[in-house]
């Protein structure tokens, strides 16, 4: 399955305007109606609904606590598809331009639908993240706080269990994440703070990917929207995975998440933002896996000197 | 609906802000406008008027727009905006107006001094019982407005202002 077909959502939690400001920011992109829904009063809804008939949600967020109640707004997508990346972006530019802002509390979380996926992908998921972490980690910038509390790395008690139940159905990867079949899977579920959430596979039908810092640059977010889609089609087409847990090296670091970004497809001018943008916060080299060689102390040609003479065999030139 | 048409630097590149407001029913509508500015596509039929639109913007063949006239006006639109190049706005009349006897269910619910004009459940609750079931309607879906014109007698309109520019150092920001 290619990357580009894989459908997903995004969460981004703004600062400093209301929820209707946001809503008429994206509206400004979107075009439809704007509509306040206000119920459950404790999230005051609002709605965009686009003119494909697709719904935008402008909602309240408790979590953002650091700014008054009425400043605090998480836009959510709707179900978007690739070709809607540039959309998505323009959206995002539009608020910004109209005030939005994100401060240390605010994330972005990224949504994979999880219908293509069976047990065995999701292992292959939570595998191929597992080995690559310690640099996913470090590219993503995550603040020690976001990933004590609310993404969690993969765990390695989890790795094992799927190393040795090899599950194939969802069920049976359900039985392994929460230690017994849970068949009502509720929202505030704690085993969601993780980077990688596979509760929201039996909560809601996505992988959730929780490990962003917000941000409200188009290009940053389009970058984190393709490696999610990478990762999902890599552990999709695969037929397994390793789960070695790679060692973080500061001297090769750049260039080993590089092979990483081109061994899940990101290759060529259309993901050269995003490797761009990705590799920004590694130390290394990106062409040279143990740091670029420094050039040889060059040593001066041994040219020979000739003497010009003229014919009295005198140097020609000015005598003092 | 309210759009506006941004005007773009030399190099195609759209200027926020800027531009000519176009206001129409729907978005067939507001297309019929867009084609009808210049001699040169207003002779055009609308399909072919706004795949060619599209195939100057995207660069060569592009994906097709939708059988249907109106839905293929909103995707064009929809595409139009993808690329910042028009903005909607705004309808500039209210988006839903109080119902007509609003303000007299208000003041009778007020003159009967059975409740504090903003508990906003209450005052909905007794406009249904003394007879006006449409405002109690419209105030259960309007909560925000009701209390801004208990407050202030006004009714606050959405407005997507644009905030200052920041100097955009890469080109994808």
């Amino acid at each position: 399955m290619n990357l580009k077909e894989i459908h997903y959502g995004i969460e981004i939690e703004t600062v400093k305007r209301t929820q209707e400001q946001i809503a008429w920011a994206i509206h400004s992109v979107v075009g439809g109606t704007v509509r306040h829904v206000g119920i459950p009063s404790s999230y005051d809804p609002w709605e965009v609904e686009d003119l494909r008939g697709r719904v935008w949600k402008v909602v309240g967020d408790a979590s953002l606590t650091s700014v008054p109640a009425h400043l605090r707004a998480e836009v959510v997508s709707p179900v978007l598809g690739y070709d809607d990346i540039p959309q998505l972006q323009e959206v995002v530019r539009a608020i910004r331009r109209a005030g939005g802002k994100i401060n240390s509390q605010c994330g972005i979380h990224i949504h994979i639908d999880a219908a293509p996926f069976d047990g065995r992908h999701l292992g292959n998921l939570a595998k191929i993240i597992y080995k690559q972490e310690p640099l996913i980690l470090h590219a993503l910038g995550i603040s020690r706080d976001r990933l004590n509390r609310y993404t969690r790395p993969v765990s390695d008690e989890l790795i094992q269990r799927i190393e040795q139940h090899r599950p194939r159905t969802k069920d049976q990867l359900n039985r392994i994440w929460y230690g017994y079949h849970n068949r009502q899977p509720q929202h505030y579920d704690n085993s969601r703070y993780h980077g990688v959430n596979l509760h929201n596979v039996w909560y809601r039908g996505t992988v959730e990917f929780r490990w962003f810092e917000a941000t409200l640059h188009a290009g940053r977010i389009k970058a984190y929207l393709q490696f999610c889609l990478a990762v999902a089609a890599k552990a999709l087409n695969g037929r397994a995975a390793s789960s070695r847990k790679r060692d973080f090296d500061p001297q090769s670091a750049k260039y080993d998440f590089r092979v990483f970004l081109l061994h899940l497809g990101l290759i060529g001018d259309e993901f050269k933002t995003a490797r761009k943008h990705l590799m920004a916060n590694m130390p290394g080299d990106a062409a040279f896996k143990n740091g670029r060689p420094k050039p040889e102390d060059v040593l001066p040609d041994e040219t020979e000197t000739t003497t010009l003479t003229n014919e009295a065999g005198q140097v020609p030139g000015l005598t003092v | 609906m309210k759009i506006l048409i941004r005007s773009t630097t030399l190099d195609g590149d759209p200027i926020p802000g800027s531009g000519e407001t176009l206001q129409a029913a729907d978005c067939l509508e507001v297309v019929e406008l867009m084609r009808g500015q210049t001699p040169f596509t207003a002779s055009r039929a609308p399909r072919d008027y706004m795949t060619e639109v599209l195939s100057g913007i995207e660069g060569g063949p592009t994906q097709p727009l939708p059988e249907d006239t109106a839905a293929a006006a909103a995707e064009f639109l929809t595409r139009l905006a993808r690329h910042g190049l028009i903005e909607f706005l705004p309808d500039d009349k209210a988006s839903d107006p109080w119902p007509e006897r609003f303000l007299e269910a208000l003041e009778t619910v007020r003159l009967s001094g059975r409740t504090n004009m903003l508990d906003h459940p209450e005052v909905t609750r007794l406009t249904a019982e003394m007879g006006y079931p449409e405002v109690a309607v419209w105030l259960a879906d309007h909560r925000r407005e009701y209390a801004a014109f208990v407050l202030e007698g006004t009714r606050p309109l959405g407005k997507n202002f644009g905030g200052k520019e920041d100097p955009a150092p890469c080109a994808d920001k």
